[in-house]
């Protein structure tokens, strides 16, 4: 039987001895790290590269669904939300399948999300949780009419736009270009990572493409963009992948087959 | 009491005073008459005879005046002169009967039938004077009526509003502490998983059993916040450390129930629960000339107060509190939001002095 690597992620002590303690009682699972913060978690998540991540919702700092915004969607784990009480976000789990299980822990209702993950982890294309799904019960919650659009502003041909404006029902919001540090596609929503924010929008990879510099774009994943300029390091993984640090402290994972853009780009 | 009675069932109350108008307008007659001469003790059958005719025929234009109640003004203005003409111009004829019946020779009787009605302007006058009091009085009865409604309207919204606005325990709170509780017996910390149910239940019967129009003392509120404050500290660990500064003088001071609840909660969500390395909070009451002054204090990021407004979207629980305490002291309260020295958020908040002797 294959174990699963789990982190618990709870900002109350109590909270995840519980969880430990329980976990304890069941052989498929290994906890490998324990995480009290949001920020942690996404270190730990991108470092240790675990199957399984209990996520508590609500958190000092970056709560449960900034630490799925974070996370590199081509890198995904299994999630199974920890929550005491959020009518609308256990509402958006139904709708779109997502795995959680409600404090006080329902013993019952663990083993059967953890019996679950062993299957969906024992499937073979499996891939971790689909962020798409994710990100359909972030924008929900977040209230923000789902439907964003993007639109840049052409200038004068063979310049590249300085801007990006997202427009959200009544309001715009601008992004600068040069602030993004990276990007990532989950299904229809976008996730743009600029200046320590994470904005969602409803395009596809290929439009938003199309309206940024591939000198300074270039992709590092199936789904994952990455700004150049932002690129503070690289390192080697054993299994051939690599890890870029980005100036404020994200990783990002290259794919192999997207790895020799990289190398020759660092190489220069 | 039985006046009260008369006066307030308002079919009485018109009986009431059509007798009394009536009786008053025959014995005027009669002093009227004494003026001249002692009247004929005829009088004694003919005045109360007339009277109650008047009494008949003011019934009938009162049942004229109901049914053209709901109608046009002009309708209604010439409903009222007319009723009052042809009114007026019946009971002068039947009075000139009666009179003729009771005080002349038949034979000097037979007059023609119009001179029966000599004298019908004068008995207008008291029909649209009887009219005017109907009215009148009809009226200022329905404007009373209408501000007893809007009163009880009032006070029924003032209280559904402090009901709305009378702190509701955070679910969030009760299930991680419930949580917390079964990780302690998992734990086979026994004492203190103990402890936390009874904290709970005590703060749970003080958050349930509390009547929100009900004020107590600050000494039971602050009671109450110890008991919320010591199952955080459980949870929370050592990231929540506590002050309270309590002075003696206030501490048998009047205050709503749960006031402060919220704001603690807010401070614990927003300056505990946010900062990884948690943070402190400090409860002060004290009285300071005639006013009662409360605060709490946290030393979180604390709010942008620049412009002296609660952030978008955040800020329920200061902004209930603020409206509950505008519904119960009007304007004879304060409620201030400020920065705690270096940062945080201080909220402090001035109502009247009372006490438990003096309220009651």
């Amino acid at each position: 039987m294959t174990t699963l690597k789990a982190i618990v992620v709870d900002d109350e002590k109590l909270a995840r001895r519980g969880m430990v303690l329980r976990l304890a009682e069941m052989p498929e699972i290994e906890v490998i790290e324990q995480c009290s913060n949001g920020e942690e978690a996404v270190k730990a998540i991108v470092a240790l590269n675990p199957d399984l991540v209990f996520l508590d919702i609500q958190m000092p700092g970056m709560d449960g669904f900034d630490v799925v915004c974070e996370l590199q969607s081509d890198a995904m784990p299994l999630i199974i939300f920890v929550t005491a009480f959020d009518q609308y976000a256990i509402d958006a789990f139904k709708v779109h399948a997502v795995d959680y299980v409600l404090k006080p822990i329902d013993d019952d209702r663990l083993s059967q999300a953890v019996e679950r993950a062993v299957k969906r982890h024992s499937q073979e294309s499996y891939s971790g949780d689909s962020k798409e799904q994710l990100m359909a019960v972030v924008q929900g919650r977040h209230g923000s009419g789902a439907t964003m659009e993007v639109a840049t502003e052409q200038k004068a041909s063979g310049t590249w736009p300085e801007r990006l404006t997202i427009k959200d029902g009544n309001e715009f919001q601008f992004i600068k270009i040069a602030e993004i540090q990276w990007i990532d596609a989950a299904g229809d929503y976008m996730c743009v990572h600029a200046a320590g924010k994470t904005h969602i929008m409803r395009t596809t990879m290929k439009r938003l493409e199309s309206s940024l510099n591939p000198e300074t774009f270039i992709r590092v994943h199936r789904s994952s963009m990455v700004n150049v300029n932002c690129i503070v390091s690289a390192v080697t993984h054993t299994n051939g992948e690599y890890m870029l640090s980005l100036d404020g402290g994200a990783q990002l994972k290259v794919s192999r087959s997207f790895r020799d853009r990289i190398k020759e780009l660092l190489a220069s | 009491m039985q006046i009260q009675q008369i006066l307030e069932n308002k079919r009485y109350l018109f009986w009431a005073l059509q007798l009394a108008g009536w009786g008053s307008w025959a014995l005027t007659f009669y002093f009227g008459m004494l003026v001249w001469e002692k009247p004929s003790s005829m009088y004694m059958i003919y005045l109360p005879i007339i009277s109650a005719i008047g009494i008949l025929i003011t019934l009938v234009l009162r049942a004229l005046y109901r049914a053209t109640w709901t109608r046009d003004i002009l309708v209604r203005a010439f409903a009222v002169l007319l009723g009052c003409y042809v009114a007026g111009a019946v009971w002068m004829a039947s009075r000139v009967l009666i009179f003729e019946e009771l005080f002349l020779q038949p034979s000097n009787a037979g007059k023609s039938f119009w001179a029966h009605f000599d004298g019908t302007s004068r008995a207008f006058m008291v029909m649209v004077l009887w009219s005017a009091l109907y009215f009148g009085i009809k009226f200022y009865m329905m404007a009373q009526e209408e501000l007893q409604r809007r009163l009880k309207a009032t006070a029924m919204a003032h209280e559904a509003q402090l009901k709305m606005l009378h702190y509701q325990l955070n679910p969030h709170f009760l299930f991680n502490t419930l949580n917390a509780i079964s990780t302690l017996i998992l734990d086979k910390d026994n004492a203190l998983a103990n402890s936390m149910v009874t904290r709970l239940s005590r703060f749970l019967r003080y958050s349930l059993d509390n009547d929100p129009m009900l004020k107590v003392t600050v000494v039971d509120e602050v009671e109450a916040l110890k008991l919320y404050l010591d199952i955080e500290k459980v949870r929370f660990d050592e990231r929540l450390r506590l002050i309270f500064d309590i002075e003696p003088a206030a501490k048998i001071a009047l205050m709503p129930s749960l006031l402060m609840q919220p704001l603690v909660e807010n401070s614990i969500k927003y300056a505990i629960s946010q900062a990884i390395n948690g943070g402190a909070i400090a409860v002060s009451a004290s009285v300071s000339g005639n006013d009662l002054v409360l605060s709490v204090a946290d030393d979180g990021p604390g709010l942008d107060l620049r412009n002296g407004r609660l952030p978008k979207g955040g800020g329920v629980g200061l902004a209930n509190c603020r409206e509950r305490l505008k519904e119960i002291y009007g304007s004879e309260q304060s409620f201030r939001l400020g920065t705690t020295e270096p940062h945080g958020l201080t909220v402090t908040i001035r109502i009247p002095l009372e006490t438990e002797s003096r309220s009651s």
